[in-house]
């Protein structure tokens, strides 16, 4: 037989009991009260039988949380950080490509070669010069106005780098505070709940930025360290910062770690922008680099057609607008930004009525023909003086002389920039040679014929120019310049696609781990409704028990009077 | 469903992000029907983007090449009417010769014969420096600014000999009429009037007629009639190849129309909506769009609160 205890021990049971159930009550509305608060976590009071009859205890307050799902949202939220960054790149540069149909980039170089064709059916046509040089204005314009673009779009990077990098330094310094208290609760023999739920936003946070791989310490604190690099950003109470430093000489951003370990988040923002900013095959740098190779391969190729022709009216004098490093070195090895190769041009001089009075060639042998030997061979030309100035060369005519180029089959005249439709040779440098600018007779519409003379009605060069709009002159002779450029929009536009897909299907993704940690943390206010009527009844219940315990000692008390 | 523990906050987020997407799907369709474009950025279809470039491009050259036709039919347009004219003056100048030859002729007619093959002279040599609408020479090859016949004239200002300039007189003058295809738009003045070294061109034939009648020698206008003949035959030839020309201009110009056309449907298939099946999938995202509106408000509105009292 078990004995019964004390009556009073009734009291004592109540008390327990009434006390527990007002902490459950408490818990209850502590989770309604955060329904909707981001990152918090149900807790649910646990209830357990005390000891030797004596009624009930709330042992502790449990957190509903799956810290496996806690592991797999970092990851979720990390790649969805990476594919968002992506995309917000991949718009700017897609910005940039998007023509309107008819204007851009496109539009403006079928001008340039329309320009052309109407200069070769009307070579002595005025009009028509002018708008070919102002075709030739409007491409070089849209040139740079869209690598000036890009420039723009790499600096605002590197910004956005900056400052994702300081929210990172100070996500880490707070999880590392909220280390500290979550530690210093736990040794007091509580539960930090509260506290978990902030770090775990919080990390989330730095995940979505960095790319962090997250480790639990037995003390309760949260061990970070960049995913892919195990470089530490949280350790214990410490956070260690990330420093990111503009690299001229590389024209990179570099990321350093902990003061001096270069680093390279495999994850989060922080991985798209850096290689979209620094890599060469990135979104940025591929588009730059496409339009730096389509620029310089309409500066040759039309320099190298316009060069061989001749214009309306002769040159009196003329300099070159390419410096060689220097005179006395082979032109193939002088700096500059088009290599010739062997071959050779001719100069015709002719009088004020057009007859011819001297010609000459000019041999170019690679890797041993130097600015100094084209000068003398210049010289060699009956009315003809030419001089080199800090590496530059300038032709002159004598009196009552002018000179025309023809036939270069060496590109020395386009290396050189002499009779050229172009100067520059990058998307940001082209523009229309100032000769040419200057006066719209010398754009060379007309090729020199056997015997030296050129005729004002003669267009077939521009014919030639024109025709290079349908050459496939680039990726390995499988382009026209249209192809080439129709692909480098293709492609903007196909990482755009890439990368809005890839936000769609990592947002999925992520939904999914979002909805399981939902299901097993999220405060469902009905079932919190029901635990409040169950607290509610058990409370009026223990508090019945207690109204009958005091009868009963009261009939005691009754009966022993 | 079943053993998933829903919660509110599962509805909303849910709820939420659905009617993102709709709303999505539903502004990308509207901007479709409202630009009239399936492809309103690269990244809606890259591949038609960069197609569209190239069709765009090749349109842009077939308008140019329409243009080029049109240049090279008014050249050679005005080249044709002014050879019309000198066959007529050169068929005059014949029937004048086969007259002046016969010995019924006295003097004094064969000198008033002489003096309207002289006119006829004339008018040959304003025709070999005329020129087109633009100011550019009919027949100097690509020496379109400056004369191609140089005359010279004795003390009564008769026409004694023309010379085609040294600078050539028959050069091309090619415009690129379609891919690769150049046609002419000038005609050399040699292929109409004869080369200045050859005895049988037009100006030294018709001098000599002059002289022969002037001087009243019957058998030397007669010896003339052969080469008459032939510089008829030649003037006759280059207006042939004028006439030619011009109808073969004609012929690409409707080709080049055509192309036009095809060029224009195809930039259609790349880039233009299906107006009416994008409305209709506007309406359907609409409808559904509506339902999950009303289902989600009905669902989030749901709790045990209303019951409990």
């Amino acid at each position: 037989m078990i004995p019964a205890t004390s009556l009073f021990n009734g009291f004592h049971l109540a008390r327990r009991a009434l006390a527990a159930h007002q902490t459950a009550l408490q818990v209850v509305g502590h989770n309604l009260a955060n329904a909707s608060t981001p990152g918090y976590s149900r807790t649910r009071a646990v209830l357990t039988p005390a000891p030797e009859r004596s009624g009930v205890d709330v042992t502790s307050i449990e957190r509903l949380r799956d810290r496996f799902l806690d592991f797999a949202l970092l990851g979720e939220q990390q790649a969805l950080g990476k594919q968002h960054a992506q995309a917000g790149v991949a718009a700017r540069v897609q910005a940039v490509f998007a023509d309107p149909p008819g204007e851009g980039l496109s539009a403006v170089l079928d001008e340039l070669f329309q320009g052309f064709q109407d200069l070769s059916a009307s070579p002595t046509d005025q009009a028509v010069r002018f708008e070919v040089k102002d075709a030739g204005d409007r491409l070089a314009q849209t040139f740079q106005l869209m690598r000036g673009r890009l420039d723009q779009l790499k600096r605002d990077v590197g910004v956005e780098i900056d400052q994702r990098v300081s929210e990172a330094n100070s996500l880490a310094s707070r999880i590392a505070e909220l280390n500290r208290q979550i530690v210093g609760v736990r040794a007091q023999g509580s539960s930090p709940n509260d506290l978990l739920d902030q770090r775990d936003v919080l990390v989330g946070a730095l995940g979505e930025i960095a790319g962090v791989t997250a480790t639990d310490r037995i003390d309760g604190s949260v061990q970070l360290a960049l995913t892919g690099t195990g470089m530490l950003l949280v350790d214990g109470f410490s956070a260690y910062a990330l420093t990111a430093t503009l690299n001229m000489a590389t024209d990179a951003v570099d990321l350093t770690a902990n003061g001096s370990v270069a680093v390279m988040p495999k994850s989060g923002q922080l991985s798209a922008l850096l290689e979209s900013r620094n890599l060469a095959t990135g979104a940025i740098k591929q588009a730059a680099g496409s339009l730096d190779t389509l620029a310089a391969s309409i500066a040759l190729e039309v320099n190298r057609a316009h060069a061989s022709g001749a214009g309306l009216t002769g040159h009196t004098s003329l300099t070159a607008a390419n410096a060689v490093s220097a005179a006395g070195a082979a032109l193939t090895a002088a700096g500059l930004a088009v290599t010739p190769v062997s071959g050779s041009f001719s100069v015709i001089v002719h009088d004020t009525s057009g007859a011819v009075t001297a010609s000459g060639s000019v041999t170019i042998t690679a890797g041993t023909t130097t600015l100094d030997d084209v000068r003398t061979a210049l010289n060699g030309i009956a009315g003809l003086t030419a001089t080199i100035t800090g590496g530059t060369l300038s032709i002159a005519a004598a009196a009552n002389r002018s000179f025309s180029f023809k036939a270069d089959s060496s590109d020395a005249l386009a290396a050189l920039g002499l009779n050229t439709f172009f100067t520059g040779a990058t998307a940001s440098t082209l523009a229309v040679n100032t000769v040419v600018a200057n006066d719209v007779t010398r754009i060379a519409a007309a090729v020199a014929d056997a015997g030296n003379l050129v005729h004002p009605g003669d267009g077939a060069n521009a014919l030639a120019l024109a025709r290079l709009r349908t050459a496939r002159l680039l990726a390995g002779g499988t382009q026209t310049f249209t192809d080439f450029y129709g692909a480098a929009v293709a492609r903007v536009g196909s990482q755009m696609q890439t990368a809005s897909e890839g936000v769609r299907r990592q947002e999925a993704s992520m939904h999914v781990v979002q909805s399981l940690q939902q299901q097993v943390s999220g405060v469902s206010t009905d079932e919190e409704m029901i635990n409040l009527s169950q607290t509610q009844t058990a409370y009026a219940a223990a508090a019945r028990y207690a109204t009958t315990v005091n009868a009963m000692i009261d009939t005691l008390f009754e009966a022993l009077r | 469903m079943s053993g998933i523990r829903v919660t509110p906050g599962l509805i909303t987020a849910q709820v939420t992000r659905d009617l993102r997407a709709s709303l999505e799907a539903m502004a990308r369709q509207h901007r479709m029907i409202s630009t009239g474009r399936r492809v309103n950025e690269p990244a809606d279809d890259p591949g038609a983007t960069a197609q569209a470039l190239t069709v765009r491009s090749r349109q842009s050259a077939n308008a140019q090449f329409q243009r080029n036709v049109e240049t090279a039919r008014r050249t050679l347009g005005a080249a044709d009417a002014t050879l019309r004219s000198l066959g007529d003056a050169l068929q005059q100048a014949k029937d004048l010769t086969v007259q002046g030859g016969n010995d019924s002729n006295d003097a004094a007619a064969r000198q008033a014969i002489g003096t309207q093959v002289d006119q006829i002279l004339e008018a040959v040599v304003a025709f070999a420096n005329g020129r087109a609408a633009d100011g550019t020479m009919l027949f100097g090859g690509q020496e379109v600014t400056v004369a191609p016949y140089a005359v010279t004239r004795d003390v009564n200002g008769r026409v004694t000999a023309v010379t085609a300039s040294a600078r050539g007189v028959d050069g091309a003058r090619p415009v690129e009429v379609s891919e690769g295809l150049t046609v002419g738009q000038g005609v050399g003045g040699t292929s109409v009037f004869g080369a200045t070294a050859d005895a049988t061109n037009a100006f030294d034939t018709l001098i000599r007629v002059r002289d022969a009648l002037t001087i009243n020698d019957g058998a030397a206008v007669r010896a003339e009639l052969d080469n008459l003949t032939i510089v008829q035959d030649r003037a006759m030839a280059a207006s042939l190849v004028a006439g030619t020309r011009l109808g073969w201009l004609d012929e690409l110009e409707n080709r080049l129309a055509d192309e036009s056309v095809t060029l224009s449907a195809s930039l259609g298939t790349l880039e233009d909506a299906d107006l009416a099946q994008a409305i209709t999938v506007l309406n359907e995202l609409q409808l559904y769009h509506e339902a999950g509106l009303a289902a989600g408000a009905r669902l989030l509105r749901q709790s045990l609160l209303d019951f409990l009292r």
